[in-house]
């Protein structure tokens, strides 16, 4: 059979065939490696509740999401940018080419310039450990310079501590030996040089950029080069937007499996327990966003995460300075306190975990604190009720209320019976239908 | 009340209607005859929007039915050939939902009565589904008689009846008919039909061979008719002179019966009875032997085909 | 005489929405009488009780259970039977008598396209609303029995679901009058729901996949494809827009539950016009 009479016998598939092929070379060539190439990018350090997050906007990015809450920096930059197709998204070469492209930022909305922003001098630092300073700290202007010039004066000043401690520890050493040698008593040795604490803080360095907060809504950037000329490629839509709801989330430590908590956002939720056991509660702060934005403002480059019209909440940073009550029926049952506890690794052959109350007095039963929490004792008497957050200054913390439920009945022969119901209720209705129509004797066939 | 112009429906090549002119007037029954496959169902789709026609128009009470067909239809009652209802309904509830269909304020007096004549009163609860071919067959007509419809279309309404439901269905339509309705009925029983129409069409592939009153296609039909006379005893110069009416053409003599074959035209009856008189004959019983529909119906249809139409 | 005209219109559409009620009425009356929508309401219970079960033996084997909304799975499925339920009715309600002959005697009766299409869509929605009466007392029952959470906004949620089953009514309605017989249409209607279930649990899957698969990467381009496909199942799918809608509610996200409703309006409008052009080219008859 000629590919002619197939064309003509099979014509509408013919031409979808075709079609599809002729939308392959876009396809087939997006999975081909791309070369390096110079391109004007933006760098971006999107601020977020708790965090700074750093990524890029490569030209392929159209639009850009910020939050309206905190400050964000966009810098405009040359460097070398290449395909990466595995992950199917562009990376920057940051290493190689770094150039500042110098300009302002004008952020239309609608068609009016509604501000011009200066490029700045910034730095943001970030600190070890978790806890309420944890979140990076972003200096702009003059603030940055005298925040980076402390940094490198505390890096400094660490790196002479070190130096004087490694040669104060040689010196220690050196007479710790001579004094072996002469046969002193060890315990009357002076102790050691103490070694200096390491920095906690992290510096980005001093870099330049846009520094942007604005109103939650949709704009549009681009960088006007001094020239008075728009840089090309510079122009992208800005997506501004702010948590729907702030509320209190959760994280939900089960007695027995302390190692695997869940986390409780929804406010609608449920916490359900096994009586007559406990759970451990650790409150954030979880705030709710669009799927797509919050996505997208960690990677501009991710189109599959995310669904229009879906919300996520996020954690946030943990609260620490509120008590938990145990509310029923709008009275409040009793209060709970933060409190700090030890995971002991049951001995022997038994499997499993203990968590036990921290006391500073007991360093052998609890020699350390493994995790700060709420404990929320489920008790047969006490099936339903709900928690809140009311802070030291009594406030009650919004959306920090959540239901609490020791479950119930598990017997699948009462639950199918109750499922059974509907059929039950349908033989009613029928029966009494029945009573209402007259049954034909066989006789009226005959009529 | 209704009227065809041009009528004709084909599906591909095949020629359903051809070509049909109906014309029904207030409180007449029209009898529509042919054969299966003749058109005749076709036909009465047609004139209920429920077919487009491929040519000519339907104009029931002088409108055209692609005007309002819903306003039209309050005005017909229908009872076609239908399977048995698929709904959950008793045959009181069906009556019941028909009549709101149509707007019928209080319809529980005429749903008795019409219940009460066709003897399903003590039925009127049961499912309408499990009801007999000839319960569904009066339920329908209850149905299409419950809005008091101007126009009544019955497509074979006795089918699956036993002749005392022929009786009460036959007498509903009488009843329809004094009232002032019209009546087009379609069916095989053609007893049925020659004892309730005033005029009959003949469908017969399509086409309306003829369209006349009973005795208009009987006189069609024949050139001759069939006169028996019994007589006391036969004169003998009685042949002579019935030979000398000009419409006697032939004179059979049996013992004493004389059997005459008349040319139709002329009513010669008076004449013949005035000679038995004048020859001093007596006259017993005098039959005049009439082409039933039957033979009128299959006369036309299978072997006067042409004549007819060339008639026409 | 304008007047006499408007006044003669308006009793004309009053005539045709009584009729419209009276076919709906009755026809849902017929649903009732029946045992399909007791054998599906104790189907569509019967899983979601499964489901419930299955919470409270996770309860009762992990101590613990953190569910977003322990009943929001089940009702969503429960809904989404009853939604199927009166989409494969609506599917046979033109398709199954014009296939038997008894659709014609129907239209002895002053009644036209719009009237039985308007009649069997608004049957549908009585039936699903007596299928949920039928259903929530039972969930109710089951919240009671496992002492599980019920909010009240997820009983709230439920009433605006009556849009996307409207969409699914109407595109059963298009079906109907389309299929060449009952048979026909009842595959049809299975097929679409196939497909769209299928790209639906394509998606989710996939979204399931953890970064750290080796699948992740090379899935992407699959993914993202059917992350636009997800958009226009917003528009075609009453499964979908079920979801949407009733998680929307949830989340008192008004915007997106107006848009939602819009897309559904504007949906089960095309269906019902072109259920009612279809019917009009095929006709009543056999």
């Amino acid at each position: 059979m000629s590919l002619r009479t197939l064309f003509k016998q099979r014509s509408k598939w013919s031409l979808t065939i075709i079609l599809f092929i002729l939308a392959m070379p876009p396809l087939v060539f997006a999975q081909e490696a791309i070369d390096r190439q110079r391109s004007f990018v933006y760098g971006i350090n999107a601020g977020i509740p708790d965090a700074v997050i750093g990524t890029f906007a490569p030209p392929t990015v159209d639009t850009i999401y910020l939050m309206s809450t905190e400050t964000s920096i966009v810098s405009p930059r040359i460097t070398s940018i290449y395909y990466w197709p595995i992950t199917n998204d562009y990376r920057a070469s940051w290493g190689i080419l770094n150039e500042v492209v110098e300009g302002e930022l004008e952020i239309i909305s609608g068609l009016q310039t509604v501000e011009t922003i200066e490029q700045v001098t910034y730095t943001i630092h970030f600190f070890q450990g978790r806890g309420s300073s944890s979140k990076p700290t972003l200096f702009i202007g003059e603030e940055a310079e005298v925040a980076n010039a402390q940094f490198e004066a505390d890096q400094i000043a660490y790196r002479d501590a070190v130096w004087a401690y490694e040669d104060a520890r040689q010196a220690w050493l050196d007479a710790a030996r001579e004094a072996q040698k002469k046969g002193v008593d060890p315990n009357l040795f002076p102790e050691g040089p103490i070694e200096p604490p390491a920095p906690t803080t992290f510096s980005t360095g001093l870099n330049s950029g846009f520094p942007i907060k604005l109103d939650p809504g949709n704009y549009r950037i681009r960088t006007r080069a001094a020239d008075g000329s728009i840089v090309p490629k510079s122009e992208r839509d800005l997506v501004v937007f702010s948590p729907r709801r702030t509320a209190v989330g959760y994280e939900v430590i089960p007695e027995q499996r302390w190692t695997f908590p869940e986390q409780s956002n929804d406010l609608e939720g449920a916490i359900l327990g096994r009586e007559n056991s406990s759970v451990y509660l650790k409150p954030f702060v979880s705030r709710e966003y669009p799927a797509v934005s919050y996505a997208r403002l960690q990677d501009p480059q991710d189109v599959s995460t995310g669904q229009v019209g879906e919300w996520t909440w996020v954690a946030g940073e943990p609260i620490d300075n509120a008590v938990l009550e145990q509310v029923n029926n709008g009275q409040v049952l009793g209060q709970i306190p933060l409190q700090p506890y030890t995971v002991k690794q049951s001995p022997g052959g038994r499997l499993g975990y203990e968590i036990l109350e921290y006391n500073s007095n007991t360093p052998f039963e609890t020699p350390r604190v493994d995790f700060v929490a709420y404990r929320l004792p489920l008790e047969s008497n006490n099936r339903n009720f709900s928690v809140q957050l009311r802070t030291d200054d009594e406030t009650l913390l919004l959306g920090s209320n959540r239901a609490v439920r020791v479950a119930g009945n598990n017997s699948p022969f009462i639950l199918a019976l109750i499922s059974l119901l509907p059929l039950l209720a349908g033989g009613c209705i029928l029966w009494w239908r029945q009573q209402q129509t007259y049954r034909l004797k066989s006789s009226a066939d005959s009529v | 009340m209704l009227r065809t112009e041009n009528l004709s429906k084909s599906y591909d090549s095949k020629i359903a209607v051809h070509d049909l002119n109906l014309n029904l007037a207030p409180g007449e029954i029209y009898g529509f005859l042919g054969p299966n496959g003749a058109g005749k169902t076709t036909t009465i789709r047609l004139l209920l929007g429920l077919l487009k026609p491929t040519e000519g128009r339907v104009f029931l009470f002088d409108e055209p039915i692609t005007d309002d067909i819903i306003a039209l239809k309050r005005r017909i009652g229908v009872v076609a050939e239908e399977p048995p209802p698929a709904n959950r309904m008793t045959a009181w509830e069906l009556v019941r939902f028909f009549a709101d269909l149509n707007h019928v304020k209080q319809p529980e007096a005429r749903m008795e009565k019409l219940f009460n004549a066709l003897d399903l009163w003590d039925a009127r609860h049961a499912l309408a589904s499990a009801y007999s071919r000839g319960m569904r067959q009066k339920l329908s007509l209850i149905r299409a008689l419950i809005h008091t419809p101007d126009l009544l279309i019955l497509d074979e309404p006795v089918s699956g009846l036993d002749p005392f439901g022929i009786r009460q269905v036959r007498a509903v339509i009488d009843e329809h008919r004094e009232e002032g309705g019209a009546v087009l009925i379609s069916s095989h029983i053609l007893s049925e039909v020659e004892r309730s129409a005033n005029r009959i069409g003949i469908l017969h592939q399509g086409r309306l061979l003829v369209e006349d009153s009973i005795n208009g296609i009987r006189s069609r039909i024949g050139d001759t008719n069939v006169l028996h006379i019994e007589l006391l005893e036969i004169p003998e110069s009685l042949p002579a002179q019935l030979q000398a009416i000009a419409e006697v053409k032939k004179i059979e003599t049996r013992e004493n019966r004389i059997t005459l074959h008349l040319e139709s035209g002329r009513d010669a009856r008076p004449d013949i009875f005035q000679a038995v008189v004048a020859t001093g004959g007596i006259l017993v019983t005098m039959e005049m032997e009439e082409i039933s529909l039957e033979e009128a119906f299959v006369t036309v249809t299978n072997q006067n085909v042409q004549q007819l139409a060339g008639a026409e | 005489m304008s007047a006499d005209l408007t006044k003669t219109h308006n009793r004309a559409g009053f005539l045709r929405w009584h009729t419209i009620r009276r076919i709906a009425t009755q026809q849902s009356r017929d649903s009732l009488f029946g045992w399909g929508i007791y054998i599906a309401a104790t189907v569509s219970v019967g899983i979601a009780a499964l489901l419930i079960f299955n919470s409270v033996r996770f309860v009762g084997e992990s101590d613990l259970n953190v569910i977003s909304q322990p009943f929001l799975f089940p009702l969503q499925f429960a809904l989404t039977l009853a939604m199927l339920f009166v989409a494969v009715e609506a599917t046979l309600s033109i398709a199954r008598p014009r296939e038997q002959g008894s659709l014609q005697v129907l239209f002895f009766a002053p009644i036209d396209e719009p009237i039985l299409i308007g009649g069997n869509f608004i049957t549908g929605l009585l039936v699903y609303v007596f299928f949920v009466v039928l259903t929530l007392p039972v969930l109710l029952l089951l919240v009671w029995a496992t002492n599980f959470v019920l909010p009240t906004v997820l009983l709230w949620a439920v009433i605006p679901t009556i849009f996307a089953v409207a969409v699914a009514l109407a595109f059963g309605l298009f079906v109907s009058a389309a299929a060449p017989s009952a048979r026909a249409a009842v595959l049809i209607l299975v097929a679409g729901i196939l497909i769209l279930l299928g790209l639906q649990s394509a998606y989710t899957a996939l979204l399931n996949i953890p970064p750290t698969s080796r699948f992740f990467d090379a899935l992407l381009f699959i993914r993202s494809i059917l992350a636009s496909l997800q958009s226009i199942l917003s528009w075609l799918s009453p499964i979908r827009m079920l979801d949407i809608i009733l998680t929307s509610s949830l989340n008192n996200d008004w915007a997106q539950l107006l848009k939602q409703i819009g897309i559904s309006l504007v949906a089960t409008a095309v269906w019902l016009f072109a259920a009612v052009r279809m019917l009009h080219r095929k006709g009543v008859l056999p």
